[in-house]
């Protein structure tokens, strides 16, 4: 890379608003009857329990159950019958993320042993990007390199913007979601939300594979997020800015 | 992806039957609907990088952070470090404000002589002369 996408850790400005990163793996039922099993290896870290609620059309035992560190905020483990996910809204960088998940996949492997295999595996960027209208649109190139082939009769403003991309990359998949969203409280505090996920999902994929997967799921979508967003706002990010 | 509707809308002519496909995304989340990192009537930080007037557009070498916030009566836009404070009806206008006093001081400064200022003039003379440029 050269000097203008000089990567950096932890951006002072960084729009994250929330970081995910799951494990799916076959049904195994030790999961959702011996819930206790895993909780109790890390409750001193994670002392809520957040129990979901029913949900129409949603089989209860596909719905996570949550320990969180705190009751709001903070990092929440997700764990369902096929499925065991780490979250945190106030993510600082990768390292500590990371490590945290290898933690937790070593404590949960050998909670159920009988989890051999995996069926995705996957690492998600929730971004929050405030934005002002200029004339009444959305200065999306301001932010983002993402741009599509417009035909002539379309003039380039984009008043409002809802769009979701599944992107194939070599043996992973990237599913880019991008949105004008705004403040409920205040609808003039605007934001373009840039959902980024980047998943691996294919046969024969080890549970002990997890963590050496999932670094290199949290690379590849660093990676996409780089590689969309303007060198611009990369330098606002870096707090080089005035 | 789910197109099982698909075949079914074709068959019959009712496109109105088609779903679009299913996305699936890694790990639950909940992002808050309130936008979780904005504080209930504190400032957003906006980053701009130019402004235009008169067909001249005035570019910025690095990008300006323009604290936008509700004052009374509407909004404030500034940049403390140049010294701008800017005021709209809505963000929209403090903004469009704040890029107009960003043009007259480029202006004034630029034309500005080392000899011919102190102090804070000096600090904002440098600042604008080695962060601006006029195309």
């Amino acid at each position: 890379m050269g000097s203008t996408t000089r990567r950096v850790d932890q951006y002072p400005n960084a729009p994250l608003t929330e970081v995910a990163c799951e494990i799916r793996f076959p049904g195994e039922i030790a999961v959702e009857s011996c819930r206790d099993r895993f909780w109790d290896r890390i409750r001193d870290a994670y002392p809520t329990i957040k129990v979901p609620q029913a949900k129409a059309g949603s089989a209860p035992a596909l719905q996570h159950y949550r320990y969180s560190t705190a009751p709001s905020g903070g990092r929440n483990v997700a764990v369902a019958i096929n499925s065991l996910a780490l979250s945190e809204e106030r993510y600082t960088t990768h390292k500590p993320f990371l490590a945290e998940f290898k933690r937790l996949h070593s404590v949960f492997s050998k909670c159920y042993p009988k989890i051999e295999k995996l069926n995705r595996i996957g690492w998600r960027y929730m971004n929050l990007i405030p934005y002002v209208r200029e004339e009444g649109n959305v200065p999306l190139a301001r932010f983002i390199k993402l741009t599509l082939p417009m035909p002539a009769s379309l003039p380039g403003q984009i008043r409002n913007v809802q769009l979701s991309l599944e992107v194939p990359i070599s043996k992973g998949l990237a599913i880019i979601k991008l949105a004008t969203v705004h403040d409920t409280r205040d609808t003039q505090r605007e934001a373009l939300l840039l959902d980024l996920d980047f998943s691996f999902e294919r046969p024969n994929m080890r549970m002990s594979e997890a963590p050496s997967l999932m670094a290199e799921a949290h690379k590849r979508n660093r990676q996409v997020f780089e590689d969309l967003i303007t060198d611009q706002y990369r330098s606002y990010l870096r707090g080089e800015a005035i | 992806m789910n197109f099982s509707a698909t075949a079914h809308a074709l068959e019959s002519g009712l496109l109105d039957h088609w779903e679009v496909g299913e996305t699936l995304p890694s790990a639950e989340y909940s992002l808050k609907v309130g936008l979780g990192q904005f504080r209930p009537g504190g400032a957003v930080s906006v980053p701009i990088d130019s402004a235009a007037r008169n067909g001249r557009v005035l570019v910025a070498v690095r990008p300006i952070n323009v604290s936008i916030e509700r004052s009374e009566g509407g909004f404030c836009a500034e940049n403390i470090t140049l010294q701008i404070f800017a005021a709209g009806e809505n963000a929209q206008q403090a903004l469009a404000d704040f890029r107009s006093q960003l043009f007259e001081l480029y202006a004034h400064y630029s034309k500005l002589t080392e000899d011919e200022v102190v102090g804070e003039g000096a600090r904002l003379r440098e600042l604008f002369v080695e962060n601006f440029r006029v195309r």
